[in-house]
């Protein structure tokens, strides 16, 4: 019965879905309104088509290599020294992830949820739970992922889609008063929120049992976290308006609080908001620990990477610390967000240029 | 005069020299007993049945065997003359698991009566072929010539048969043990389906299988485990739908149990589980046929130990444990109706006295206004914090479902009035915990009744306490974190390669078609395919 186990395209597509959905949904509007105002929302499709040209391109790069995962094409495609560089460069760019991510994630829970509760209680408990489930490997996760999402995921979406009890549609208007510039502008600041699904390609490919349809389920989950996205964004508005949502540095969140279902068990949605953005914020960041401790066994070519989270877990624990305030974390995700940005739109087309170079050349020779 | 005094007969002297010699008597009584015990760990030590050499001379050989036996007092032989071959022999059993009438009737009786064609004595390498085609009236008898393979067999109740000038032991089937007749199951009762359950007898629990499954691809392997015991396990599966794999994975696991005396089927079910430190079972034991007769024509393998009622099915899955023989029999909305509802007891019979705890600790704004009025007014005076309150109230809870496993059927009921009645009410009285604790303890219970599987049963009270523990100090997000490390957990476990979550989580759109027979029931004219996780031989299950 033990057989040698592939990543199937479903849980692919949940990955990818996972690795992207989870943090920047509570600060998205609140990026995206101060840019492009009342056409918000339409920042967020854009920001989504954009993106499907950085998976295409990642799934393109990666297919050159079926055998290897990013860590290990970027040694071929740029050599033993450069490729090394970039690997660590790219595994501190991931690691900031959870660190901001985290950060941010402890502050809202202390204003919202555990008034009383020392932020070092809540960081050390996530990270425990890292480190035990990621102790046995990439297929555990995969199926823990599978369950959360079929559980926890579309339990979240219900409570996101009852946000449209309380949208008022004057909220929208006026639709693309200042032309479409100011919507090209928002979509850079969105490009965090879809930023994931590349990696979990770079990572993942060796593994996955179909390779020729990763682009096509890759862009369906794209396609579906655009769709999300916008429905979040479009019921912040809604509710918000564009002036209060740039605001605020948690809009989603103080969205969900004026939502009333009077005369029913649940009368405000806040808290079940919040409860159930646990396991899903606990699941992505799952995903990018996963990154992170994968990238650092494979540039010091380990076999496992236990005992990288464990020697990880500590490091992140005190960067999380380390960021003083809600703000900081906000200022270094909009770095990060720039550098992921220059990833998705700058390294990686020169990466596939090189990688299709080379091929050229060998089939040349 | 002194000398005198001395040895003058005075009551002091006497009284000495009879404590002295009263002394020595019990010296002598122990240096006796200690001989004793010398002696007999000398003649007792462990016996190797095997190293004993099989002879031609009756007396020999039955001198070796009642050295084997120790002359245990349930141990027989009777000597007497085989009139057809005028030859010294005897018949050796072990009282009370051989059928005396066999041996009275069909082999000491027929083999004293004389030869009705007058033949006399036949050659050594003849005798057994002689006594085989005209003098046992028996089924099943064969020839052994080691002594090891003679004794198991005389102690699983067959009977040996000695003959003078014969170098083998011929070995005669008469196993009759005396055994729990075959009831309804007390662990898995059921309204709509079959009411035999297994028993001891692993002869008797097979039958019940091949009753159910009249088909020669029915495959039972005899594996014997246990160094001093020799106990009988089987492994059974249905050839053409198990995977070859499984059925041979298996039987290896259990080849590899190097234990003494296996002293139950949980000591086998943990020394074969693919995770033996996890609480949650990776092996289904059920003492049911249907069942076992369901999982076989599934793919899946069983295992049957001698001597316990219970039977492993393998591989096993989270979502086997909520299924019962009975969902088979309802129609399937009501079927799938009662197997969510036992996913959602689960949970609440898990989750709900944490949730509370965490609620009225640290996150009242999650109930409505008016609700959670009425809890704080409720718990005004209560002198404990509601994790204490809850604590005691499982605490109390855990002894009486405890008590009223172990009391005897009468007295059960009595135990749960008390305790649910007379010491609820009073608690509550006394103000030492609320009413609304009562509640939830209370629901949280009957949620745990409705569990189909009583060691899921007992994995949900075990993680009751410490959800309850993370929901005190860290509220709603340490229930969320405690639900998110069991399904870590979970995600993490296996059953002979097979993931523990399968099939709640399908690997790919294939698999989707496993998920009929999970959450719900799908209707009988949809089970057309057996599980895809199984990879069974044969896929298709009812043509439709």
């Amino acid at each position: 019965m033990i057989s040698f186990p592939r990543v199937s395209m479903l849980q692919f597509f949940i990955i990818c879905f996972i690795s992207a959905f989870g943090v920047s949904m509570t600060t998205l509007p609140g990026a995206v309104a101060d840019a492009a105002k009342e056409d918000m929302w339409l920042t967020v499709v854009v920001g989504g088509v954009i993106f499907l040209f950085t998976f295409w391109t990642a799934t393109k790069l990666a297919s050159y290599f079926p055998q290897n995962t990013c860590i290990e094409y970027h040694r071929i495609i740029l050599g033993p020294v450069l490729g090394e560089v970039v690997n660590v460069f790219l595994v501190v760019l991931l690691a900031t992830v959870p660190i901001v991510s985290i950060r941010s994630f402890v502050v809202a829970l202390k204003i919202y949820l555990l008034d009383l509760t020392p932020n070092f209680a809540v960081i050390v408990v996530l990270m425990v739970f890292f480190i035990y489930a990621t102790q046995y490997g990439l297929f555990p996760i995969i199926r823990m992922q599978q369950i959360i999402f079929m559980s926890f995921h579309m339990l979240f979406l219900m409570i996101v889609l009852l946000g449209l009890l309380s949208i008022k549609t004057i909220n929208y208007l006026p639709f693309l008063a200042q032309g479409f510039i100011p919507v090209l502008k928002g979509a850079i600041p969105s490009w965090y929120a879809y930023v994931g699904p590349e990696f979990a390609v770079g990572f993942f490919y060796p593994f996955i049992s179909m390779k020729n349809q990763v682009l096509k389920w890759g862009l369906a989950c794209i396609a579906v976290l655009t769709g999300v996205y916008t429905l979040i964004t479009l019921i912040v508005q809604g509710i918000l308006g564009s002036a209060d949502t740039a605001h605020n540095l948690v809009p989603t969140i103080i969205a969900y609080r004026s939502v009333e279902i009077p005369d029913t068990f649940i009368e405000r949605l806040d808290g079940y908001f919040f409860i159930f953005w646990i396991p899903v914020f606990t699941a992505c960041m799952l995903i990018w620990v996963y990154f992170v401790s994968s990238g650092i066994k494979q540039i010091l070519k380990l076999e496992y990477n236990r005992p990288i989270v464990v020697l990880v877990a500590p490091f992140l624990v005190y960067f999380v610390i380390v960021v003083p305030n809600f703000q900081t974390a906000q200022q270094i995700s909009q770095w990060v967000n720039y550098a992921f940005l220059a990833w998705g739109l700058g390294i990686l087309p020169i990466l596939l240029t090189l990688a299709w170079w080379k091929e050229k050349r060998r089939n040349v020779c | 005069m002194d000398d005198n005094k001395e040895n003058s007969p005075t009551v002091e002297n006497i009284a000495a020299k009879l404590k002295n010699f009263k002394s020595l008597i019990t010296h002598v009584r122990d240096v006796e007993d200690e001989a004793e015990v010398v002696a007999r760990s000398l003649s007792e030590q462990y016996v190797y049945p095997e190293t004993y050499q099989l002879e031609a001379s009756l007396a020999s050989n039955l001198k070796h065997l009642q050295e084997i036996l120790s002359d245990s007092y349930d141990f027989h032989f009777r000597e007497f003359i085989i009139a057809a071959l005028n030859r010294q022999a005897a018949v050796v059993f072990i009282e009370g698991m051989s059928n005396q009438e066999l041996i009275n009737r069909q082999i000491i009786g027929k083999l004293l009566l004389p030869s009705a064609t007058g033949q006399g004595d036949k050659p050594d390498n003849e005798v057994f072929g002689y006594l085989k085609n005209a003098l046992l009236a028996v089924a099943s008898l064969s020839m052994e010539d080691v002594m090891g393979e003679a004794v198991k067999r005389v102690l699983a109740g067959d009977t040996l048969l000695l003959i003078d000038g014969v170098t083998g032991i011929i070995v005669i089937e008469s196993r009759k043990m005396e055994a729990r007749a075959i009831s309804e199951p007390e662990t898995e009762t059921n309204i709509r389906g079959s009411r035999d359950g297994f028993v001891e007898s692993i002869q008797t629990n097979i039958t019940l299988l091949r009753r159910r499954l009249k088909n020669p691809n029915l495959i039972t392997k005899k594996v014997t485990i246990g160094v001093r015991s020799e106990t009988d396990f089987a492994v059974v599966y249905f050839r053409g739908i198990a995977h070859p794999r499984l059925a041979y994975e298996v039987e290896q696991r259990l080849r590899k149990i190097k234990i003494d005396v296996p002293n139950g089927i949980g000591v086998i079910q943990g020394l074969m589980e693919d995770h033996p430190y996890s609480p949650f079972p990776t092996l289904l034991a059920t003492e049911r046929p249907d069942k076992v007769v369901a999982g076989l024509v599934e793919g899946k393998v069983a295992i049957m130990m001698d001597g316990i009622p219970f039977i492993l099915l393998a591989p096993a899955t989270l979502s086997d444990f909520f299924q019962t023989s009975d969902d088979y029999n309802e129609k399937w909305v009501v079927a799938s109706i009662i197997r969510l509802s036992r996913y959602v007891s689960a949970v609440f019979a898990m989750a709900t006295p944490a949730i509370f705890v965490a609620i009225t600790t640290f996150n009242p704004g999650l109930l409505p206004m008016l609700l959670t009025v009425t809890v704080a007014n409720t718990r005004l005076g209560i002198p404990f914090p509601a994790f204490i309150e809850a604590l005691v109230m499982i605490i109390l809870l855990e002894i009486l479902q405890e008590a009223g496993v172990r009391l005897p059927k009468t007295i059960g009921p009595a135990v749960s009035i008390v305790g649910g009645l007379v010491v609820g009410e009073a608690t509550v009285r006394a103000g030492l915990v609320s009413a609304p604790m009562v509640i939830v303890i209370a629901f949280t219970a009957i949620a745990s009744f409705n569990i189909a599987n009583y060691r899921l049963n007992l994995i949900v009270r075990l993680f009751r306490i410490p959800l309850m523990l993370l929901g005190a100090t860290l509220g709603m997000f340490g229930v969320m974190m405690g639900f998110l490390v069991m399904i870590a957990h979970l995600s993490m476990l296996e059953s002979f390669g097979v993931p523990y979550l399968t099939p709640m989580i399908q690997k790919n759109s294939q698999q989707l078609s496993d998920i009929k027979d999970t959450f719900v029931v799908a209707p009988p004219s949809f089970m057309d395919e057996r599980p895809q996780y199984l990879t069974p031989e044969d896929a298709k299950r009812q043509e439709k």
